[in-house]
């Protein structure tokens, strides 16, 4: 059997003294959606930023692309191409929007190449991010705020792509979108996601595999499907809405 | 019962904002009923945030006026006030879209930092508070009793002495709630509060709004994009789109609006509909 892509064994992450993650075991294989739910607090964001170096694992390990990156600074291993589209956007309010795309094209070894070509598939996605390119960052609605960082993560074309709820702040209709656009991405060149969302309906229903996190330790995992039908999950994480 | 109807809590009356020779908001005008819950939706960039920003003062609009309207008839020019008078006189508070908590101060600072003005008045401008003078110990107490009340209807009061910014996105949420009925509004203005909830924690929003809603008369303007808690909770909603109203009314109304399900809503998810009936079976 292929090895993961990415592989996250017995990951323990601490803020001071608070223990955060407790013994993380998680694979995504390449060409996999994977998804992580849980409550508010399980520690799903502190798992995708440690990945990333930011905070550093007390213990464990994570593996990425053969190789083991748990000590590797931050921006070697972004250098690795994993683009994450973090909570809170975290956009350059300063620069315009192009120059916050062209630094997410940092990643891509090729961009020169293909910078114009992928320019345009984040602005088919985003139309409305075409229109405000030549706007400072800082000056764009949340929602818009949030395509950006979307957008920019995707110029980097990446190997693992991490979202951290990229739904958030956005109208119905552009998170189907979103969410569609995953799915194509996916399906047609092979990217590989890993998913952090509150949206659980969408987010079970587009991945191939799912994790449940609950205070820092993964509880349960399985197939979208399977997840979607448990009824531990329903009543935790999907009843009363499937917005 | 007074006599007089006093009318809706606030009245946005045809204002206009313009960044440079951006039209943000365009001649919008619309009510907030009192006691009530109005909702503001509409796609992303249309205008929204900006409205609130021109409802508290962080904006003045470039034309129009914004009144608010206490329930013993006074009026508030809310177009022409600075931000800390609209809080502190006109009752109006607000949440942020993009977080905005000192996040390290504990929670219970967070609360009385909200209370800022009513304890520098009750310490005589800090002399009393030194001095110790029995005013301002009593007052330091209530401010902290009100801290609790909200913390703990909130349910962050297990969590009272922790730094606001250790706290998961969505309590941080919550917690903007409590600081702002920490400053005893009369409207509160709630931007994106079920942003980074799962279905379940908003459902668990949508049961302290609604025990807020009325309570000492408070009335609540909302912006959000989470349906199951707008059309859920909303007694009127409001739709923007380029900063223009193009539909008004009741939760029913808005959902088969054409025009709104046009811009905003786009089609039923009947996917997700049909699963969610497979699972219930």
């Amino acid at each position: 059997m292929k090895d993961p892509l990415l592989k996250v064994r017995g990951l323990e992450t601490f803020y001071g003294n608070v223990q955060a993650l407790r013994g993380v075991d998680l694979d995504v294989m390449e060409g996999e959606i994977v998804t992580i739910i849980g409550a508010n607090g399980a520690g799903k964001t502190t798992l995708m930023m440690t990945v990333c170096g930011t905070p550093r694992a007390r213990a464990g390990q994570i593996h990425f692309d053969g190789r083991d990156i748990t000590r590797l600074a931050t921006h070697h291993i972004m250098r690795l191409r994993i683009a994450q589209s973090p909570e809170g956007r975290r956009i350059f309010p300063r620069m315009t929007v192009l120059e916050n795309l062209q630094m997410g094209a940092i990643l891509n070894p090729e961009s020169e190449r293909t910078f114009d070509e992928d320019l345009r598939r984040v602005f088919d996605l985003f139309p409305i991010l075409e229109r405000r390119q030549d706007q400072r960052g800082g000056t764009l609605s949340g929602g818009e705020q949030q395509m950006l960082a979307i957008a920019r993560a995707l110029m980097g074309r990446p190997k693992l792509l991490l979202l951290d709820e990229p739904s958030l702040g956005l109208a119905p209709m552009i998170v189907r979108q979103i969410f569609d656009v995953i799915r194509d991405l996916n399906r047609q060149q092979g990217l590989t996601v890993f998913l952090v969302e509150q949206n659980a309906y969408h987010a079970l229903r587009l991945a191939h595999r799912g994790y449940v996190m609950v205070n820092g330790r993964i509880t349960l995992s399985g197939s979208g499907e399977e997840l979607l039908a448990r009824e531990e999950i329903r009543t935790a994480y999907l009843e009363g809405g499937r917005h | 019962m007074t006599s007089a109807d006093p009318g809706p809590v606030l009245e946005v009356d045809a204002i206009g904002m313009r960044f440079g020779g951006l039209v943000a908001v365009d001649s919008l005008s619309f009510t907030a009923e009192r006691g009530q819950i109005t909702a503001l939706i509409g796609p992303n960039g249309a205008g929204k945030t900006t409205v609130f920003n021109c409802i508290t003062g962080f904006y003045r609009p470039t034309s129009g006026e914004i009144r608010a309207r206490h329930a013993d008839g006074r009026v508030y020019p809310l177009h022409a006030m600075p931000g800390h008078r609209i809080c502190e006189e006109a009752n109006v508070a607000r949440t942020f879209q993009n977080i905005r908590l000192f996040a390290g101060m504990s929670l219970l600072e967070n609360l009385l930092v909200a209370q800022h003005n009513k304890l520098m008045r009750a310490s005589s401008f800090t002399i009393g508070g030194l001095l110790g003078l029995p005013g301002f110990a009593r007052a330091e107490n209530e401010a902290v009793e009100l801290a609790k009340h909200w913390l703990d209807r909130v349910g962050l009061l297990h969590r009272a002495d922790h730094a606001a910014g250790d706290l998961p996105y969505g309590d941080q949420r919550r917690l903007e709630i409590a600081r702002a009925m920490c400053t005893g509004p009369a409207l509160l203005c709630l931007d994106e509060p079920a942003a980074g909830l799962n279905p379940r924690e908003s459902r668990e929003l949508n049961a302290l709004l609604m025990s807020m809603r009325g309570e000492n008369g408070l009335s609540l303007l909302l912006i959000e994009h989470d349906m199951g808690v707008v059309m859920e909770i909303s007694d009127r909603i409001v739709v923007l789109d380029y900063g223009k109203k193009i539909a008004e009314g009741r939760p029913q109304e808005i959902r088969s609006n054409p025009a709104v399900i046009a811009a905003y809503l786009g089609v039923e998810d009947e996917e997700v509909e049909q699963v969610e009936r497979e699972i219930r079976t």
